[in-house]
């Protein structure tokens, strides 16, 4: 018989109470080996599943000793003896074995074995019993029959074992309560979305890998957001937890989803290992301006359906996952589609769409387009969780599935220009107090930089450092906003064609150089907006009032940016809040500082 | 799934096929480990071909490769990815950050 070498002299010590398992079929080849006997033998769990059993055998155990093991279990009995094994690396180490046979329906279906530390007083009892049969003057089977001692000796290993299993299965469970309590804490799981979106989220396990939220901005704008966080179950909702607090704060301080994201995109990236990033996608929607942005890094394709079941839009990830990219690297940038009429967006993670039947088929894209092309618009949200549940065959998923639809309605739109913004209340902070006010007339607004000049002030101050360039932004142009629509009272429209710009900046020379009266007024105070340090920007002009609605299209971001239509939606991007009164003769600006 | 590691002439290759999931997490580190360790090593190769499935714990064990071979200043490059396989490193872009090649 073939004999495994080379042997070397040194032993592996079982560590005591260590259980090595093993089981085979009924021709001795593994079907099975724990995590302990891949430790102490050195093979890893590929080497070992598929092959026989006698690849531990040491050569310094006497062939009769397996050929009297394999005639009692065969026979379907148990057997218990001390045997030497090898290693991988050539090694030995003693055990003390038990082999049962497996049956099932009286067939004997394979054999399982156990394998615990001898003690020195066996291993040596042992050592002389070997040397006995090599020299012939032992015969192996005769000795070995049932020995009640030896019964109660496993039973008693046995119940051991299964009172730690106890305790580390209570254990385990009272950190599975601990970690529940502290994910509803968090608010992770937020019962009531947004009365426009419809959400399902079906977990894997007890905690979902996958998160749905939204939100909306104190401008009404609807925010949603979906992540995947990598694996699921607890360690993948942690990953999560970042992300959500960051979602609803900033989304509440009216911030946009391209600096949302970017400021996830930076967390993620600061507390996670390598390992563990978090596709996602988020989106907003602004009813007021019909405008749909959408960011998404990792996720499958969310698509856009209009009543009639024509896709009007998709948004396919053109980013990598959160988490994985650092600051310089990542792009916030977003992808916009104006919408004229009612539709419906799906969002949706991986889980759905590679979600399997009984035989392996993945649900799919197309058969989620398929779907929505041809159901009403009513229907199709619940006619796609039921394609997906006998798709499923009433199987469990193996990944966390979740799916929102937003419903969008021009109807909205009205709805969102009558509710006014929020109330940021000011409070007169008096003995912090600062303030900057310029008044300028027909003579200095001809040749002054006033905007460079009040913003080189105010950067000096420590409140509003860091912030000088989106002060800038805000001042410059509200100034220009009341110079050129207020007193030279110009039309953005001629901004419009191929010469439109160059047109309106000779306009606007001239009616400058010929200006007999106007002023305007710049003042830059310090603010505490609702507990938060702050700046009021205010503008006022003399002329007879402007059209500011006129350049409130954000729609016109998407448009020519560098033309006309940055302007006031560029401000309402900066600032917490802004105000026109007086037909636009007044503007004013908050913008929070901390 | 089951994985193979060679080295051929300072090129380790890691031959994968089967369904790259969480389960093969221990496996696949140990697999790499030999290769990120081993100063005879200068690149190493993850030959997928065969590979016809991987889910985001496996992007992940990739990242973490990625990460490691960076640290020990070896060359990374995945092969002959099968179409399934392509499809999910576009969604998640990460084309954009692996050296992908085919040499088949």
């Amino acid at each position: 018989m073939k004999e495994n070498h080379p042997v070397s002299n040194i032993e592996t010590l079982i560590p005591e109470g260590a259980l090595l398992v093993s089981k085979t079929d009924i021709n001795g080849i593994i079907t099975y080996c724990n995590k302990a006997f891949c430790e102490i033998t050195g093979y890893a769990e590929s080497e070992l599943v598929g092959k026989p059993h006698k690849l531990v055998r040491h050569p310094d155990v006497p062939a009769a000793l397996f050929a009297d093991m394999w005639q009692q279990i065969k026979s379907g009995n148990p057997w218990r003896g001390l045997l030497k094994n090898r290693c991988k690396n050539g090694n030995y180490y003693w055990i003390d074995a038990n082999i049962t046979p497996l049956i099932e329906n009286g067939v004997t279906v394979g054999y399982v074995s156990l394998r615990y530390m001898a003690t020195d007083e066996d291993v040596s009892a042992t050592e002389k019993i070997f040397h006995a049969a090599r020299n012939g003057s032992y015969v192996f089977g005769i000795s070995e029959k049932s020995d009640l001692h030896y019964i109660i000796e496993l039973q008693k290993r046995l119940a051991d074992k299964i009172c730690t299993l106890e305790k580390y299965r209570e254990r385990n469970e009272e950190d599975l309560r601990a970690g529940s309590e502290i994910m509803s804490r968090a608010s992770l799981e937020k019962d009531a979305h947004d009365p426009a979106v419809r959400v399902k989220i079906d977990s894997a396990s007890q905690f979902s890998g996958d998160i749905i939220m939204t939100a909306r901005t104190p401008s009404d704008k609807l925010h949603i957001m979906l992540a995947d966080a990598v694996g699921h179950g607890l360690v993948a909702a942690m990953n999560l937890l970042p992300l959500s607090q960051i979602f609803y704060t900033m989304t509440k301080k009216g911030i946009t989803i391209s600096q949302i994201i970017e400021e996830i995109n930076s967390k993620i990236h600061q507390l996670m290992p390598a390992d563990r990033f978090i596709g996602a996608m988020l989106v907003s929607i602004d009813f007021r301006e019909q405008l749909i942005q959408v960011w998404n890094g990792g996720m499958p394709t969310p698509v856009l359906v209009n009543r009639d079941g024509k896709f009007l839009q998709k948004w396919k990830s053109q980013n990598l996952p959160l988490g994985i990219l650092d600051e310089g690297a990542f792009s916030s940038n977003v992808e916009a589609f104006h919408f004229d009429d009612d539709c419906q967006l799906f969002m949706f993670s991986d889980g759905l769409t590679e979600a399997h039947s009984p035989d392996g088929e993945q649900y799919g894209n197309e058969r989620v387009e398929q779907l929505l092309q041809s159901t009403e618009p009513d229907g199709r949200f619940d006619r796609l969780i039921g394609s997906l549940e006998s798709h499923l065959g009433g199987h469990h998923a193996h990944d966390d599935i979740s799916l929102a639809m937003a419903n969008i309605s021009l109807a909205d739109k009205v709805h969102a220009q009558l509710k006014s913004q929020p109330e940021i209340t000011e409070k007169p902070d008096i003995e912090k107090h600062w303030k900057i006010k310029i008044v300028l007339c027909e003579n200095e607004l001809k040749y002054l930089d006033v905007v460079s000049w009040l913003t080189q002030i105010v950067s000096e101050i420590h409140a509003t450092a860091g912030h000088s360039t989106k002060l800038y932004m805000i001042l410059s142009e509200l100034f220009n906003n009341a110079l050129d629509h207020g007193i030279l009272e110009l039309d953005s429209s001629i901004k419009q064609g191929p010469d439109g710009y160059d047109a309106y900046l000779k306009l606007r020379e001239e009616r400058l150089n010929i200006l007999a009266r106007g002023s305007i007024e710049v003042s830059v105070e310090k603010v505490m907006l609702d507990d938060l340090s702050g700046v009021r920007i205010r503008v006022v002009d003399s002329g007879n009032g402007f059209d500011y609605s006129a350049i409130q299209s954000d729609a016109l971001i998407h448009a020519e940016q560098e033309q006309h239509g940055r302007g006031i939606a560029l401000v309402k991007n900066l600032a917490s809040k802004l105000e026109y009164t007086q037909r636009g003769k007044e503007a004013i600006a908050y913008y929070v500082c901390s | 799934m089951t994985i193979n590691v060679n080295i051929h002439d300072k090129v380790g290759r890691i031959e994968m096929s089967g369904r790259f999931d969480f389960q093969v997490h221990r496996e696949f580190k140990d697999a790499y480990t030999k290769l990120t360790d081993n100063v005879a090593v200068n690149e190493i190769e993850l030959e997928m071909s065969k590979v016809d499935y991987l889910d985001s714990s496996a992007l992940g064990m990739l990242m973490l490769l990625n990460q490691r071979c960076k640290t020990a200043s070896k060359a990374l490059a995945l092969l002959n990815t099968s179409a399934a396989v392509t499809q999910i490193f576009e969604v998640a872009n990460f084309d954009k950050i692996f050296n992908i090649k085919r040499t088949n």
